[in-house]
């Protein structure tokens, strides 16, 4: 086989890859928005969940809320922390071998089972700190999971920060503080948000980590962190479990998704935007 | 490098107070002064939804706590049901992590001696019914199994439908259970099994919505459906009687019908005035009424 034909093998391979992943995530999200796009209405989305079992009928509007309250909590949390921890990685950290550790445990962080960070949350932050089950215990542990994932990818991008833009801070005598307050984290901000907003999505989908920390099967909207709260895939879950009418379940997974691919999407928009300017 | 220091341990210090704070608001709560205006539910998945209904229409007709006794604040009525099992409602009540623990089954002793001032509370009474799907033929041939039958059926000893009654198709028997570990499997463990166990291929759903589903699909499929989700499903399956005796009302007040299960709302410590007034009216008629609607048999 001479090299061309190699070539070109590896070319229609990686395409007809692409193609059909492509495929599959588009007729997954087709399927679920024709099968549940009928259920969702204005009193779908505003009512609560009612009948037997819980959730046949009504609507979901506190779950819709909750997922949000705990995204809130979780990517506050998550990025505060591995911004903070990216920056100090790249700029601050001159040790190779403290360096190599704490990638080791962020790195191992992201390969966690999600029901053991759960179990982990509902000892450390129902029980022993007594924040009870509440939006705060479940946004803590989601954080916790996202962690890994913003921080890799701020990481990445405070590394492709060119150079020459740092030492010429640096050669004009600004502070290291400064350049990464003013030149370092303007020019990564985009890419900081876009990352932040897709860990939102990851932590919106994420049921594990909430069952024993946050979620309840029946609540109002949340009007404080210390309360529990309904999440939408925690409802799907339920819903499923206990047999409730299929449209239901399809109403619920589109306006999940639909959010999800609305906070995606938004930030998508927000990283072109300010890279068109 | 200072700042950035200085900064960090700051904005730590700032985060570990406020949390301090936040861990300080249960105690809070309990103390007279603050108003505790959250009650949270955790347990059994059959007694969720009758809980929950009974919550919605009383935060629907008040919405505030001053309006339901003017001597209390004027704060919103915040009531928490979370599911997970009769097991789990203990192990929140002994934990201490929710303030009512929703139990399908009796108390063991063991239990109740974790827990400090123990209350129960009487909603009602579940059977679980033998039933099965409404084209199974054995409706045909015979309505009513021993308990013996039932634990042969379950336990394996019986395979194939026709070895339960001459006359039957020889199709396997598919069993359906609630996991092994649960409340209502417990109930079926003492009054059917005794020491036989369950075979091993039985299939086990994680709710009885779930298991009910897996009898309306599989006409050769058998398993103890609660009372209320027979009610609730009345055409789309079929109870059996077990030793003669068929799983009505009456016989499940008198308590001819054996495989039957408590469901109980239990309490560690006195009651707040506000938690009171929330059993009594699950206790109301009104609350028996939903008790009823549920397809239940309530306590009074």
């Amino acid at each position: 086989m001479d090299k061309k034909s190699k070539y070109t093998r590896l070319l229609l391979w990686s395409v007809l890859s692409s193609a059909l992943t492509f495929a599959v995530i588009f007729f997954i999200i087709g399927y679920i928005l024709l099968k549940g796009g009928g259920t969702v209405n204005a009193e779908f989305l505003l009512d609560s969940p009612k009948g037997f079992p819980l959730g046949s009928s009504g609507g979901i509007y506190p779950a819709i809320m909750g997922s949000l309250a705990f995204t809130g909590v979780a990517c506050s949390v998550a990025s505060l922390l591995a911004i903070s921890t990216a920056i100090y990685l790249k700029f601050y950290c001159s040790s190779r071998r403290l360096y190599n550790i704490v990638s080791l445990v962020i790195e191992s962080t992201a390969g966690m089972p999600s029901i053991v960070l759960g179990l982990f949350g509902y000892t450390l932050f129902v029980l022993k700190m007594g924040f009870g089950v509440s939006v705060l215990s479940g946004g803590l542990v989601l954080g916790i999971m996202i962690f890994p994932f913003i921080e890799v990818r701020v990481e990445k991008r405070l590394s492709e920060i060119e150079q020459e833009m740092l030492l010429s801070s640096y050669a004009l005598g600004v502070s290291r503080y400064y350049t990464i307050k003013r030149l370092v984290l303007r020019e990564a901000l985009p890419d900081i948000i876009s990352s932040v907003a897709l860990a939102g999505g990851f932590a919106m989908g994420a049921t594990a980590p909430i069952i024993l920390t946050g979620a309840v099967i029946y609540a109002k909207a949340p009007e404080s962190v210390m309360s529990p709260a309904m999440a939408l895939s925690y409802h799907l879950y339920v819903l499923v479990g206990e047999g409730a009418p299929t449209e239901y379940v399809y109403g619920t997974s589109t306006v999940l998704v639909l959010l999800i691919l609305a906070i995606n999407g938004a930030a998508m928009l927000f990283g072109i935007m300010k890279r068109g300017e | 490098m200072k700042r950035i220091w200085s900064l960090i341990v700051a904005s730590m210090m700032i985060l570990s107070l406020a949390l301090t704070g936040c861990s300080q608001q249960p105690a809070e709560d309990a103390s007279k002064d603050e108003f505790k205006s959250q009650i949270f539910f955790k347990g059994s998945s059959t007694l969720a939804p009758v809980v929950s209904q009974i919550a919605t229409e009383f935060i629907d007709a008040n919405e505030t706590w001053n309006k339901v006794n003017a001597d209390f604040p004027e704060k919103s009525i915040d009531l928490f049901v979370s599911a997970g099992g009769s097991s789990a409602g203990v192990k929140a009540i002994i934990d201490g992590t929710s303030d009512f623990g929703m139990v399908s089954r009796e108390v063991k002793d063991e239990e109740k001696e974790k827990i400090a001032d123990y209350k129960e509370f009487r909603l009602g009474l579940d059977v679980l019914t033998i039933s099965v799907n409404p084209e199974n033929p054995i409706l045909d041939v015979k309505k009513n199994l021993t308990t013996e039958e039932v634990m042969k059926i379950f336990s394996g000893e019986y395979k194939y439908w026709d070895e339960v009654a001459p006359g039957l198709p020889h199709n396997e028997i598919v069993v359906v259970t609630r996991d092994i570990g649960g409340g209502a499997h417990q109930v079926f463990q003492d009054k059917v099994m005794g020491d036989a166990q369950v075979k091993a291929e039985a299939i086990q759903e994680p709710s009885m919505g779930a298991l009910v589903t897996k009898i309306m699909e599989n006409k050769d499929a058998i398993g103890y459906a609660s009372y209320g989700f027979v009610n609730q499903n009345v055409g789309k399956i079929t109870p059996l009687e077990v030793d003669g005796i068929a799983p009505t009302e009456g016989n499940i007040i008198s308590g001819a019908y054996k495989i039957s299960r408590p469901l109980i709302v239990i309490k560690s410590g006195e009651l707040l005035p506000q938690e009171q007034l929330f059993v009594d009216l699950m206790l109301s008629e009104e609350g028996m009424k939903t008790v009823e609607k549920m397809g239940y048999v309530p306590a009074k």
